[in-house]
């Protein structure tokens, strides 16, 4: 409900309880037999007291927060309030029949008298108060349902975006085809191939977001999907690895070196009617980590279909995860594409927070 | 009927061949990796059916159509391209997508119209029966010759007009007149060739000239009455318009 609409339905209900509240009083006195010429002044101030001191109340509650505060501060807290509330309208409601109805009975000729009025006002702020607490307790109940429902959509939104992007259907569908035909030519390639299939499966749907995974996992992620474009590109795709066997444990962004591997594949090699060469090393350097590929071909920015956002999107998540001190860039060098990405030692753990996805804004 | 499998992917052309095999009426004449060696093929083999993979290294698909004189039947055979998919779609296109359901296959197979190359005489000239492709922007045609009333020259473009349609592709006047059947098209000026078979009227006109009226076309708008008819003129030039006259008493 947009704040207008909620506003305009306060001094609804406001006004209608108060002026319900007066006319059964009205009602009373006429049941009583206690009509007097004056009433309808005695009741028009009441109603007027009743609106401006439970307002003040709103006032309060609102002003102090205390909606949000737990029941057992709460009570006493509004307790006082309606109290010190009550006093005043006591006082206002005395002072009016003092001045504009002479005829009445003050109210101050004794204090029990007043101190009944008192009880009375603090006992219809109280009953008052009530109402709102119960009114305001199921609108937050219902807001929050909503909002969590959002999240939650929200979140499956991106995990869905996530995925696909990290299944690329293209790849996907073609690996499918080629074990479709291995099946017949060669049915232990085909079982193996299924294995690779459902690693790269099983490591793009894991629930589990790491920060970092170690070089070693991401590497043979890396040799799944390769095993699998080879059995597409067969001789068109010549691979060769050149990572020390001690860098395994290192930590390093998951999907990282996948990506930079994928992205060589589609647009260098896939490009190339006679294939092409495709290195990929990992090197330990004094700051930290440096990841190289290169691919046959040539790099030109911006002419191959949607590259240009996976290369942002990695530029954007190595400045979650390192802020800025991580590096990656792509030169054409010696007729190949060589695209490398430096990793600065030890910053992973002190940032790694940042690496999971931003929530989505709330309402 | 005799098939060319393109598809840069050995295994991909491998599990074609072998959902083909069942369908005897249909002989699978060669395959080719790329643009290249298909445009060789085609030429050599002259097949009467294209099965065509978009994504390949080098020209793709839609590009090898484009280098074509006359384009045999296509199913087109894709993994995964939104764009493309996209396109198939919106020009009713025939499409299979890897991996490939039998069905599917079975169900394209059947639109391939049962007409074999084989009948027509001179593969090297292109007839009234035969199918070009034309691509221009997103939309793609594949169009019988027959269809076409008129290939109109702008610059290095040419404008060829068929039903409601004129889409502009990148070819030369010049080079297609050589190509097309001269009994059938005729090179009106040095802007334009018309298709004989929808001439329907002649006059005469300025400097020896001649003005050709053709015929209505199935997507022509109903005159209103009492408005003149919407008709397509060209005109012929005074150099052509003898010969004109000489093809046309034949």
């Amino acid at each position: 409900m947009d704040p207008r609409r909620r506003y305009m339905l306060y001094w609804t209900t406001q006004l209608v309880a108060w002026a319900v509240y007066v006319g059964s009083s009205v009602w009373w006195n006429y049941l009583l037999d206690n009509v007097r010429p004056d009433l309808l002044q005695v009741m028009v101030t009441i109603y007027a007291i009743g609106v401006l001191s439970s307002h003040a109340l709103r006032h309060t509650i609102v002003r102090l927060r205390w909606l949000e505060l737990p029941l057992g501060t709460l009570v006493p807290r509004l307790v006082l309030g309606t109290a010190v509330l009550g006093l005043s309208a006591a006082l206002a409601e005395g002072l009016c029949v003092q001045l504009f109805l002479p005829s009445y009975q003050s109210l101050f000729v004794d204090f029990l008298t007043f101190f009944e009025h008192w009880v009375n006002w603090t006992a219809l702020l109280l009953l008052w108060s009530l109402s709102y607490l119960i009114y305001h307790y199921f609108a937050k109940n219902r807001l929050e349902e909503i909002r969590n429902l959002r999240l939650r959509s929200a979140d499956r939104d991106n995990q869905l975006n996530n995925l696909r992007s990290q299944l690329n259907p293209h790849f996907m569908f073609n690996a499918l085809n080629g074990i479709r035909a291995l099946i017949d030519e060669d049915p232990a390639q085909a079982k193996r191939a299924i294995t690779q299939l459902s690693a790269i499966l099983r490591n793009a749907m894991s629930t589990v977001k790491r920060t970092t995974v170690p070089l070693g996992e991401e590497v043979d992620i890396v040799k799944a999907y390769l095993a699998l474009e080879a059995m597409r590109f067969e001789e068109r795709l010549r691979v060769q690895f050149s990572i020390p066997p001690e860098l395994e444990r290192e930590p390093v962004p998951p999907m990282l070196l996948q990506t930079l591997v994928e992205n060589a594949v589609r647009h260098g090699i896939a490009k190339l009617t006679q294939g092409g060469d495709l290195h990929i090393e990992v090197r330990a350097e004094k700051e930290g980590l440096r990841l190289i590929v290169r691919n046959s071909g040539h790099y030109e920015p911006g002419t191959s279909e949607g590259s240009g956002i996976g290369l942002r999107n990695t530029q954007h998540r190595l400045d979650l995860i390192y802020g800025r001190h991580a590096d990656l860039r792509i030169v054409n060098r010696d007729g190949m594409v060589v695209t490398e990405v430096f990793l600065p030692k030890g910053s992973t753990e002190t940032l790694s927070t940042a690496h999971n996805a931003p929530q989505p804004e709330a309402l | 009927m005799k098939a060319l499998i393109i598809d840069d992917e050995r295994l991909a052309r491998k599990e074609l061949i072998s959902l083909l095999e069942k369908h005897e009426d249909i002989e699978v004449v060669g395959e080719a990796a790329n643009a290249d060696e298909a445009e060789a093929l085609i030429a050599e083999k002259k097949p009467d059916l294209l099965f065509l993979d978009i994504n390949m290294p080098g020209r793709d698909g839609f590009q090898l159509l484009n280098a074509l004189d006359h384009t045999p039947h296509v199913i087109f055979v894709t993994a995964y391209d939104e764009h493309a998919i996209h396109a198939f779609q919106v020009n009713a296109l025939d499409y299979v997508l890897k991996p490939i359901d039998p069905a599917r296959l079975e169900a394209a197979l059947a639109k391939v119209p049962q007409t074999s190359s084989e009948d027509l005489p001179q593969r090297d000239m292109l007839h009234e029966q035969d199918q070009i492709f034309l691509k221009d922007g997103e939309k793609c045609w594949f169009v019988t010759l027959k269809d076409v009333r008129v290939f109109e020259s702008e610059g290095n473009y040419i404008r060829v007009r068929f039903s409601d349609q004129k889409p502009l592709v990148l070819r030369s006047l010049n080079k297609l007149e050589e190509k097309l059947d001269p009994l059938v098209f005729f090179r009106a000026s040095r802007k334009h060739i018309i298709n004989l078979r929808w001439v329907d009227k002649i006059e005469p006109w300025f400097n020896g000239g001649l003005m050709v009226k053709l015929k209505p076309h199935d997507k022509t708008p109903a005159t209103p009455p009492g408005a003149a008819p919407n008709v397509e003129t060209i005109e012929v030039s005074r150099r052509q318009a003898a010969r004109f006259k000489e093809l046309l008493s034949l």
